[in-house]
């Protein structure tokens, strides 16, 4: 049934692409603007989708999913404040390049990053899913476990010189998301017989809190201190210096790529871990690791390929199985099912016009995002020049409407503002804020990992043998090993040669 | 003070205004659906559903919101907080509903079922006993017998403890006199893989999963006659056990909406509820499309409450 015919006819349609990039547009401010997300921008817009075609319903949820992850790199890198989970790794090397007075080009890379990663994401979809389908069903409960363990090993990197305080960092995360119910049993704990820590401290309100009110702190200190502030310094020929160093740093998008997609197609990973995963392993692999978090280009390139690779990877087991592989998939997938298609590998030959018209339109978008998005550079790096005294009250109240918006919930902005506090005293403190973010972002999928293996385990007997028999464990296993090792090796040599 | 006077009479009689029309013509703004889950669920699904073909027939538009948290405590706590003017409705799920306040820890606070009030029932979900298609058990009576030989051997998936999978899963127990390792995921987006992967050897949970799934075979249903949704599965009836088990999507209101408000909502719910389409579109979600009437719905609720009180006592979860 496929008609190459049609799906060109689909495509060539103006009011499709006019809808695409209104989504597109739609998708980057919701991703630029911090609470705001993807998950959200895909919901708000499902009602207006009710009068198009279906293919056209799908581009437009698809095209905001593309453009918010590539949108939540733009407050990252300008006020050190992730727009989404997943672009928190943004922050460790594009505000650094901001503050140096690289904003446009941190930006840049962050734009052609994003391209790059969505690009590779669906050209999984379109050659890869049967195969990649195949192996997100490898991945079960105790893959997740492990995967987190070694997602855990990045804190050796991200407190290079104090693990120790990373690991307290981390542990204070970790505790954190215990609040709230059980992911497993649904029995609340840590919740003082209150209804408001029932739901648990949101991810989402924390980092805006961990990140944005430091920040807004900093911006407070008087005047002759190092400013929080970046720069706002004009750059001739910034685009195409930035192509040509990321032409030159190709092998980090390949890293942040494969991670992605490999990550995206994991039911329960998301994109929140896989940008960790594609930081860790691009600093690994790079001749300049010491180099990551002063901002470089590879230090953006790694999360930003990785958090758009996600929207095909997260895609693939939605399409093909029903099972979405990130939270803006199983709003799609809500999509899907309320415009009447029904996923499952029938839906690539029943309905294969809308589906190739969905996938090869995702292309489209990420082309759109691309244009659109040298437009909005120009417009967001502006921001700059607002004076620190106006911006420090906008961060704020951004935060503020931002955690709010989520669920609409008092509650997010107290624990918004909670973090916010922790944070500052973690930054005096030279903690830093990351450990304690990825503590939080894999508490409770570690945990669920953790529990449903024990009940698995239980059931056949052994448990620990459940643990560490599976392959794809075994996999995750050897790489924490070799990532903690390495991180080991790493620090007795640099002491080593800091003796001599 | 003269002004200040003259003010406050003009307030008074908006309000007074407001209070007549907010009486006499019902809506005249957005009603708000309140989903207790996060978007993408499939509570999000069924009143996405509602919302499409609801255009046209309600005076005013309905809105989507979320709510989500604990398992829909959160949601269903907010909803029985809300104002009672009709303009906020929630989707309530069955059994979670009389499950939540009656598991509920002391001190713990939260509402209480019998602070929603119901308005309409919407759809039901029946629950199947299912297993891989290359499982060596080809039916119910093959898994029953496997299971009793090696108690606490066969894995089986539920969505969640102490929820609706958990409670069908009791009855099985009850009724083979079977024992089972429990394996409670989070939702059914973790279940169905865990099942299709072999992580677990059976799963015990709602038949819009098992229609999600390819390469599953259905060992038996728990509904009274045939399922329309998968009429190859036999019912556990047909087997030899009583089990009946479903769950329920409905919408309820918090207490003390004005009658002439419910009676609105009710009427144009139905309507939405009868079309042809709408119909269609809910069963091709995996759901049945069942309406039935605040006070039918309230029936069932008290129906389901007293069968899991029972259940609940005889496993000592509660006493």
């Amino acid at each position: 049934m496929l008609d190459f015919g049609v799906i060109l006819s689909n495509l060539s349609d103006p009011l499709t692409l006019l809808l695409m990039m209104g989504s597109a547009s739609f998708g980057i401010i919701m991703g630029a603007i911090p609470g705001l997300s993807g998950t959200l921008g895909i919901a708000l817009l499902l009602p207006f989708t009710f009068s198009v075609e279906p293919h056209q319903a799908l581009l437009m949820l698809g095209s905001v999913y593309c453009g918010s992850e590539y949108g939540g790199s733009i407050p990252a890198i300008l006020i050190n404040t992730p727009g989404t989970a997943a672009a928190l790794c943004t922050t460790f090397d594009g505000h650094p390049m901001a503050l140096r007075g690289e904003a446009q080009k941190a930006l840049l890379t962050a734009l052609i990053a994003s391209i790059f990663g969505g690009l590779f994401g669906v050209a999984a979809l379109l050659f890869l899913s049967g195969p990649l389908a195949d192996v997100s069903m490898s991945f079960g409960a105790a893959e997740q476990f492990w995967l987190c363990v070694f997602a855990l090993t990045i804190i050796a990197s991200l407190s290079s010189g104090n693990i120790l305080k990373g690991l307290l960092g981390a542990l204070l995360g970790l505790l954190l998301s215990c609040v709230g119910m059980d992911p497993v049993t649904g029995m609340p704990r840590f919740t003082f017989n209150t209804m408001e820590l029932m739901g648990g401290i949101n991810v989402v309100p924390a980092l805006i809190g961990l990140f944005a009110i430091p920040l807004a702190l900093m911006l407070l200190r008087a005047a002759g201190a190092t400013s929080a502030m970046a720069p706002y310094v004009k750059m001739p020929n910034v685009v195409w210096n930035t192509l040509r160093d990321f032409c030159k740093r190709i092998w980090v998008a390949g890293v942040g790529g494969v991670v992605g997609v490999i990550v995206g197609i994991m039911p329960g990973a998301g994109g929140n871990i896989a940008t960790f995963v594609a930081y860790n392993e691009a600093k690994r692999f790079s001749k300049h690791p010491e180099k990551f978090g002063t901002g470089i280009m590879e230090g953006i390139m790694a999360p930003e390929v990785c958090n758009n690779a996600v929207v095909g990877g997260a895609q693939i087991p939605m399409l093909t199985l029903g099972i979405p592989g990130s939270a803006p998939a199983a709003v799609m997938l809500g999509a899907l099912m309320t415009h009447g298609l029904k996923p499952g590998f029938n839906l690539f030959t029943e309905q294969a016009n809308i589906v190739y018209t969905y996938s090869i339109g995702l292309i489209l978008s990420n082309i759109m995002i691309l244009f659109l998005g040298l437009f909005f550079v120009r417009v967001f790096v502006q921001a700059l020049k607002i004076p620190a005294h106006y911006l420090l009250v906008s961060i704020m109240t951004m935060g503020v409407v931002g955690a709010y918006s989520i669920n609409s919930s008092a509650m997010d902005v107290l624990s918004m503002l909670g973090c916010g506090i922790i944070g500052y005293i973690l930054i005096k403190g030279k903690f830093g804020v990351a450990p304690m973010a990825l503590g939080l972002i894999l508490g409770s999928t570690l945990e669920e990992g953790f529990k449903l293996s024990l009940h698995l385990g239980q059931a056949e007997g052994d448990v620990v043998g459940y643990f560490f028999s599976r392959p794809a464990s075994l996999v995750l296993i050897g790489l924490t090993l070799l990532s903690t090792g390495y991180s080991v090796w790493k620090e007795i040599s640099a002491r080593k040669s800091a003796k001599e | 003070m003269k002004s200040f006077r003259i003010l406050m009479v003009a307030v008074l009689c908006m309000v007074a205004m407001a209070a007549s029309a907010l009486a006499a013509d019902y809506p005249t703004k957005p009603i708000t659906i309140m989903t207790a889950f996060n978007p993408g669920g499939g509570s999000d699904v069924s009143h996405r559903l509602l919302e499409k073909y609801a255009r046209g027939i309600f005076d005013e538009p309905l809105v989507i919101t979320y709510k989500p948290g604990a398992g829909g405590e959160i949601g269903w706590t907010t909803l029985a907080l809300s104002k009672p003017d009709g303009y906020t409705v929630g989707g309530v799920d069955l059994p979670h509903i009389v499950l939540q306040p009656m598991l509920r820890r002391k001190g713990q606070p939260g509402y209480k079922t019998e602070d929603l009030l119901p308005l309409c029932g919407l759809v039901y979900d029946a629950n199947v006993a299912m297993v891989r298609a290359d499982s060596q058990w080809k039916t119910l009576a093959d898994l029953v017998a496997y299971a009793k030989a090696n108690p606490g051997k066969v894995r089986v998936a539920s969505v969640g403890k102490f929820s609706g999978d958990h409670l069908f899963l009791m009855q099985i127990e009850k009724a083979t006199g079977a024992k089972f390792a429990q394996v409670p995921y989070a939702g059914s987006g973790k279940a169905i893989p865990a099942l299709v992967t072999g992580e677990v050897d059976a799963y015990f949970g709602s038949g819009s999963s098992f229609l999600r799934m390819e390469n599953t075979r259905g060992l038996a249903v728990a509904t009274e006659e045939r399922y329309e949704l998968c009429p190859d599965v036999p019912t556990f009836k047909e087997q030899g056990y009583n089990i009946i088990s479903m769950k329920f999507r409905g919408l309820a209101v918090p207490r003390k909406v004005p009658a002439n408000v419910l009676n609105y909502l009710e009427s144009h719910f139905a309507t939405v509820c009868g079309n042809r389409e709408y119909m269609d579109a809910v069963k091709n979600s995996g759901l049945m499309p069942a309406f039935s009437t605040g006070k039918e719905f309230a029936d069932i609720i008290a129906r389901e409450k007293s069968q899991a009180e029972q259940l609940l006592k005889e496993f000592n979860i509660i006493n």
